[in-house]
């Protein structure tokens, strides 16, 4: 696999190549580039790199929008030289620079002439060489779905064009828009009938085309494992370092005695279940030994455009908090408590689901997530038998990962429901806001759409795509 | 917040510090912490805090002191990797750590004591 550093075509070869940005900056640049039917327009903005194992995604970090006199609109449009020239100098540390342009009809968008010295010839030497990076195009359709491709070095003075095969804008929607010869939708087959009937072709063509990632193939994540391959989708990225143990087998799917004694790996039975029972005429699973706050787990994770969190432990869940926001990931996550009274009588059973990344809340102002938790897991405090001794008994609750099937049936449900809501829009399918079922009486709470408090940490992250997630 | 921005709000504020690397694992030395109330109160201690350069900088769920100031084992406290002279009091900080609130939070643990 190529490095993907630079903007040497060499050191991107075979990298599937992708754009993100906020939906708060998508509808900027909306209410910018969106003059009507006989007018373009265009601006420039700064991105930041985000490497996966197989992924290089460009995050759209801010605009550079053009004041009077930076360009020619005479339906078409161009930009004047001193434009370019101030971009560059306004240039923020280890950012690209992108040109976006609209045009005037729908759909992924191909290049005229034009575009093509724009972008390759009055910008691939001259941003290359400021910025350490390859020139970004874009170009908006009327419809608000984006076309995007790089320009990278093939040569002496030569930058060839690579087009990205998605482009994600996330914000209380995950909208994705498709390179339509890189990834063309699929043919759906007859086993989707049923589930088209409730969302429509559109929702179940975009759902099956997001590659999502599901982190923990234990009871929740083997479910989702199912669930999802079962509706269609295309792409799977499964993650989990864990082996299988005979305590595991009330609630795993797809988990056998045989797999205890062959100490099989968790993410080995989820692609062997899935690889039997998808739906899909093209589908993939891809399965990830490690942990996500491991070299490969984290750079798996960074290939992902949505992540179903199913880990219980406090560190990796905030290590894919970070990702929502930074990377521009979204993550659905759930979580189960079953207290129990000391002479072992149930005491009450909660479950929580929660999309989050922007405009979103993240896990902590969601209270969904503590980090003196991360803390003392990122230390190993919570595998030392002796520090759990010595907690309090609402602590030693919190920690017991107590859990049942049918518990883990109804959280991956609604996980799967708020991925759904997510990807397609649909708020009757997905709810809209955070959701706490509680066992006793049966009832379920919806939050509202929160946000992030004031003095919160995570969100100021947003598009930054730093790397140093993990020492 | 980074650690960084952490060890730069301690300087800014007058507090001496020092580095100092255990094993795999680095701290910051707030040298010299005065003591305002509790049972060690118009007393001074050292104060090590575990750094990371992952952003955003998630404390460890403990502070370092030296010398030790509780009977080992009591109020939270066990040996410290940082060496016998050093203690370690666990402690939790769930707020989003800004500089000012860190180190608040560090004067209030050594004056609860």
């Amino acid at each position: 696999m190529s490095c993907m550093h630079g903007y040497q075509l060499a050191d991107h070869q075979e990298v599937d190549l992708s754009v993100a940005m906020t939906g708060e900056l998508d509808r900027a640049l909306s209410r910018h580039l969106d003059k009507g039917p006989y007018q373009e327009d265009l601006t420039f903005a700064y991105w930041k790199p985000s490497r996966g194992a197989t992924r290089y995604t460009a995050i759209l970090h801010r605009l550079n929008l053009p004041k009077d006199g930076d360009r020619m609109l005479q339906g078409n449009v161009a930009f004047e030289s001193d434009y370019l020239t101030r971009v560059l100098a306004e240039r923020p540390a280890n950012c690209g620079v992108a040109l976006l342009h609209s045009h005037l009809g729908p759909g992924w968008q191909d290049m005229s002439e034009d575009d093509i010295v724009a972008e390759r010839d009055r910008l691939g030497g001259l941003v290359a060489s400021a910025s350490g990076l390859p020139v970004l195009g874009l170009t908006r359709g009327t419809d608000g779905l984006w076309s995007a491709r790089f320009w990278f070095r093939s040569g002496r003075h030569q930058y060839e064009r690579r087009w990205a095969s998605t482009v994600r804008s996330v914000g209380r929607r995950l909208r994705i828009s498709y390179n339509p010869e890189l990834r063309p939708p699929s043919p759906i087959p007859q086993s989707q009938a049923a589930t088209i009937s409730v969302w429509g072709e559109s929702a179940q063509t975009d759902l099956a085309r997001t590659r999502v990632g599901i982190v923990g193939l234990g009871s929740v994540g083997s479910i989702i494992a199912e669930a999802l391959c079962r509706t269609g989708l295309e792409q799977l990225s499964l993650i989990d370092h864990d082996r299988i143990e005979e305590r595991n087998l009330d609630r795993t799917l797809g988990a056998y005695r045989s797999d205890v004694a062959s100490k099989l790996l968790k993410v080995r039975i989820a692609k062997r279940m899935v690889d039997l029972s998808h739906t899909s005429a093209r589908f993939s699973a891809t399965e990830f030994a490690d942990r996500v706050q491991g070299t490969t787990g984290l750079s798996s994770a960074l290939d992902c455009d949505a992540i179903m969190c199913c880990v219980d432990r406090p560190w990796p869940r905030h290590i894919l908090n970070v990702l929502a926001y930074a990377h521009l990931i979204p993550l659905v996550d759930g979580g189960i408590l079953a207290r129990v009274r000391e002479d072992g009588r149930l005491l009450h059973v909660d479950w929580r689901i929660h999309t989050v990344g922007p405009e979103h809340a993240c896990l902590y102002c969601l209270d969904a997530l503590r980090r003196s938790d991360v803390g003392l897991d990122r230390d190993g405090r919570l595998d030392d038998p002796d520090y759990l001794k010595g907690l309090n008994q609402a602590e030693r609750e919190r920690y017991g990962r107590r859990n049942v099937f049918a518990f883990s049936l109804s959280v991956a449900s609604h996980q799967i429901l708020q991925l759904v809501g997510l990807v397609s829009g649909n708020e009757k399918v997905g709810g809209h806001g955070p959701q706490v079922f509680h066992a006793y009486p049966g009832t379920m709470e919806v939050g509202e759409n929160s946000t992030c408090s004031p003095d919160c940490d995570i969100e100021p992250l947003t598009a930054l795509a730093h790397e140093n997630i993990v020492d | 917040m980074t650690i960084d921005e952490f060890e730069h709000h301690l300087t800014s504020t007058g507090h001496a510090i020092e580095s100092n690397k255990v094993g795999g694992d680095d701290y910051v030395i707030i040298k010299a912490v005065p003591i305002s109330s509790g049972s060690h109160a118009g007393k001074t201690c050292d104060v090590a805090i575990l750094r990371s350069a992952a952003i955003p900088w998630v404390p460890q769920a403990a502070v370092h002191v030296r010398p030790h100031l509780v009977e080992m084992g009591k109020a939270s406290s066990q040996a410290s990797a940082l060496g016998s002279d050093w203690q370690y009091l666990s402690r939790r900080f769930d707020n989003a750590p800004t500089a000012k609130a860190f180190l608040a939070y560090i004067l209030t643990v050594l004056g609860e004591l």
